[in-house]
């Protein structure tokens, strides 16, 4: 294992010291990138409600990913019964006294609350924001800072015209290209698709394979590290999102930090005296 | 005369869209211009598998392969009325 990174469960891995410390100065150089876009730093909550999900057919698209947040009902009496018989099996579950009603979902990406916070608003001009999000997407199995359970999502997004969304997207390319160069990183864009569950019966699916729209930066032509995504007016027609009575477009650069740090390891090794300089003022 | 595979693919498509359009042609860009919703790529798909007869292999479909009528036509349609 890594020095800095240590596996709590399945899926779920902690880190700390010199790993933490470069997830940290790479967030400032992603931030700073933002801050030349004119870009406001938003913190958004853990949770999305299903029913703003399920406006962008998440739950047909996505099942395998998801995870739910679940509580127990607020019934007094139910509530003492669990507190008192609940037992925690040798497989490590929990068996809940009643099946509640899920109401929300842990965040799988953190771009999604930006479209839900500008809800039915008109925008005159392209509005662009970054947010750093803990996402959760269920996994067939997990590799510690390349495909956890849990993980960190800086991103980037930019709702507007068409052309707004794609000169946004070719900018926010332009300056990793310039820094992954100046890191030495090796890396290469990429066409890619989202993980749709059932690929073949899903139209939106089909539809990335028509009209490319996902980029993803392979490190060692094996790990992606970050994406650009133009997501058309997808998220504009579910969350009204206009201008002069048109629906918006809206695109997104995100970057996988864990894999960033995993990326920094395989090519550099794990002694941060190796790893290459940089700062937000070199950049 | 019967209508042609073309006019077919015309009529599909002005049926099925929900901007107004003034001048449609068989080079207008149908998903990039909000002809059509990505969301009704599915009904194209079987629409021109009817017209043209032919199972279309999803896997292997290439960017820009439903790009515009021209394009759906000489992918898909070629071997029906036109060469």
């Amino acid at each position: 294992m890594i020095t800095g990174v240590s596996e709590h469960a399945p899926g779920l891995w902690a880190i700390h010291g010199s790993l933490l410390e470069l997830d940290h100065q790479l967030d400032a150089i992603f931030l700073s990138w933002a801050r030349e876009l004119n870009a406001p730093e938003y913190r958004f909550p853990q949770f999305l409600a299903v029913q703003h999900l399920d406006r962008l057919q998440y739950f047909s698209s996505f099942p395998h990913l998801v995870t739910f947040a679940v509580s127990l009902d607020r019934d007094e009496e139910e509530l003492k019964r669990f507190a008192k018989e609940h037992e925690v099996s040798a497989d490590g579950s929990l068996e809940l006294p009643m099946a509640p009603r899920v109401t929300h979902v842990v965040t799988p990406a953190a771009c999604y609350h930006a479209y839900v916070e500008f809800e039915g608003q008109e925008f005159n001009e392209p509005k662009i924001i970054t947010t750093r999000g803990t996402c959760c997407r269920r996994e067939d199995y997990y590799v510690g800072l390349e495909r956890q359970w849990i993980f960190s999502m800086r991103e980037i997004v930019c709702i507007g015209t068409s052309e707004e969304v794609q000169t946004f997207l070719a900018e926010a390319q332009e300056k990793v290209d310039r820094f992954v160069r100046e890191l030495g990183l090796n890396v290469t864009w990429e066409g890619a698709t989202d993980p749709f569950f059932n690929p073949k019966n899903n139209p939106k699916y089909i539809f990335q394979k028509l009209d490319p729209v996902k980029q993803e930066l392979v490190f060692d032509g094996r790990l992606a590290i970050a994406s650009t995504n133009d997501h058309r007016s997808y998220f504009g027609d579910a969350f009204q999102l206009t201008r002069d009575g048109q629906t918006l477009s809206s695109g997104c650069i995100a970057f996988g930090m864990e894999r960033w740090l995993s990326a920094f390891v395989h090519s550099f090794g794990e002694d941060p005296e190796s790893w290459p300089a940089f700062k937000v003022s070199d950049v | 005369m019967s209508e042609s595979t073309r006019e077919k693919l015309r009529a599909f498509v002005l049926e099925k869209t929900e901007s107004a359009i003034a001048d449609l042609t068989d080079q207008t860009h149908l998903f990039e211009n909000g002809i059509l919703k990505s969301i009704q790529v599915m009904d194209l798909i079987l629409f021109v598998e009817e017209i043209s007869g032919q199972e279309i292999d999803v896997e292997g479909l290439k960017p820009g392969a439903f790009k515009n009528i021209d394009t759906i036509m000489k992918n898909f349609c070629e071997n029906r009325d036109e060469k």
